[in-house]
């Protein structure tokens, strides 16, 4: 049975396969197109080339890198120095107070004013740092 | 013998297809003339039977293949890759984003630019039977038998998932064998 039906779709699909048309001629067709193409290509814009660097310009794009990181350090040195001077003045309050420097840490309020002047110096460096980038 | 024939011809599609990627137009003209017979043929169909619009719009989907042949990855026939830019080309003529749904339906009558008479004995009786399917259908036939697809080539020209395309085929062959009886050996029909 299977048989008999693969047979009949076969002699069908050899059927429709001879009943083809027959292929088409150039006639022209070949150089039409290829003209086409031409004219296709013709209307394409130019492509841009990215023109290489001259050496001025390399150098000019040195000098302004190093001028960026010269001022990126120096904000960097400054922030540092203004830590320091932080500290410095803190001691020199603490010291300067009329109960004396004591090492020792009696109670949690005498951290206030260190805590204070970090979170004031730290502010400081961030800003620095954030307006240097 | 036939399947070296088939290879040394693939080999020098291959070749061609190469060439031309690189710019060499000689080698696109190879192309474009081993295969402008099956995409005009395509076309005329699709255009049904419009020779000069079929042209025109194989001429297109030519100028296409050139300008993205590097986009060409390969994975398909060069030929299917061709037919899909064509279907593509000829539906934005009609503009249409997809075969249209009426394609589906049976259609009455003869279809407009082709001739039956024109052709003769088993082709002609074949292009009078393929008259009574419906345009998805007498499609799917030209792909698979005309232009000789597979049929998951075919699925992929016309944008059908495979299972529609076997059932389209299916259907039109059940029809076809009605139609062709006369043709059919005593033994299979």
């Amino acid at each position: 049975m299977n048989d008999h039906l693969l047979s009949d779709d076969q002699v069908l699909d050899a059927l429709l396969r001879a009943a083809a048309p027959a292929a088409l001629a150039d006639d022209g067709f070949v150089t039409r197109t290829m003209a086409a193409v031409d004219a296709a290509n013709a209307a394409l814009p130019a492509r841009r080339r990215t023109a290489a660097p001259s050496p001025l310009a390399i150098a000019r794009a040195i000098a302004a890198e190093q001028r960026r990181h010269d001022v990126q350090a120096r904000s960097w040195r400054w922030a540092m120095a203004g830590v320091a001077v932080g500290y410095l003045l803190m001691l020199v309050s603490v010291a300067a107070s009329p109960s004396g420097l004591h090492l020792g840490a009696t109670s949690p309020s005498q951290f206030v004013p260190l805590a204070a002047m970090t979170a004031i110096g730290a502010l400081w460096v961030a800003w620095r740092t954030l307006r240097s980038v | 013998m036939v399947h070296d024939e088939s290879e040394r011809v693939a080999a020098e599609l291959a070749g061609w297809l190469a060439r031309a990627r690189t710019g060499d137009r000689h080698a696109f003209a190879r192309l474009v003339r081993s295969h402008q017979s099956r995409v005009r043929l395509q076309l005329r169909r699709l255009t049904r039977g419009d020779a000069a619009l079929a042209d025109d719009l194989a001429q297109e989907t030519f100028v296409q293949a050139w300008l993205h042949l590097n986009e060409f990855r390969g994975d398909a026939r060069l030929a299917t890759w061709l037919h899909r830019i064509a279907l593509t080309r000829f539906l934005q003529h009609v503009r249409r984003p997809q075969l249209p749904q009426e394609w589906c339906e049976p259609e009455d009558g003869d279809e407009p630019g082709h001739d039956p008479r024109a052709a003769e004995g088993l082709s002609r009786d074949v292009e009078r039977a393929l008259q009574a399917l419906s345009e998805i259908q007498r499609l799917a036939v030209v792909h698979c038998f005309h232009l000789d697809l597979s049929h998951a080539e075919a699925a992929q020209v016309l944008g059908l998932p495979l299972g529609t395309l076997k059932s389209h085929l299916d259907r039109a062959k059940t029809r076809l064998r009605e139609l062709l009886g006369a043709w059919q050996p005593e033994s299979a029909a």
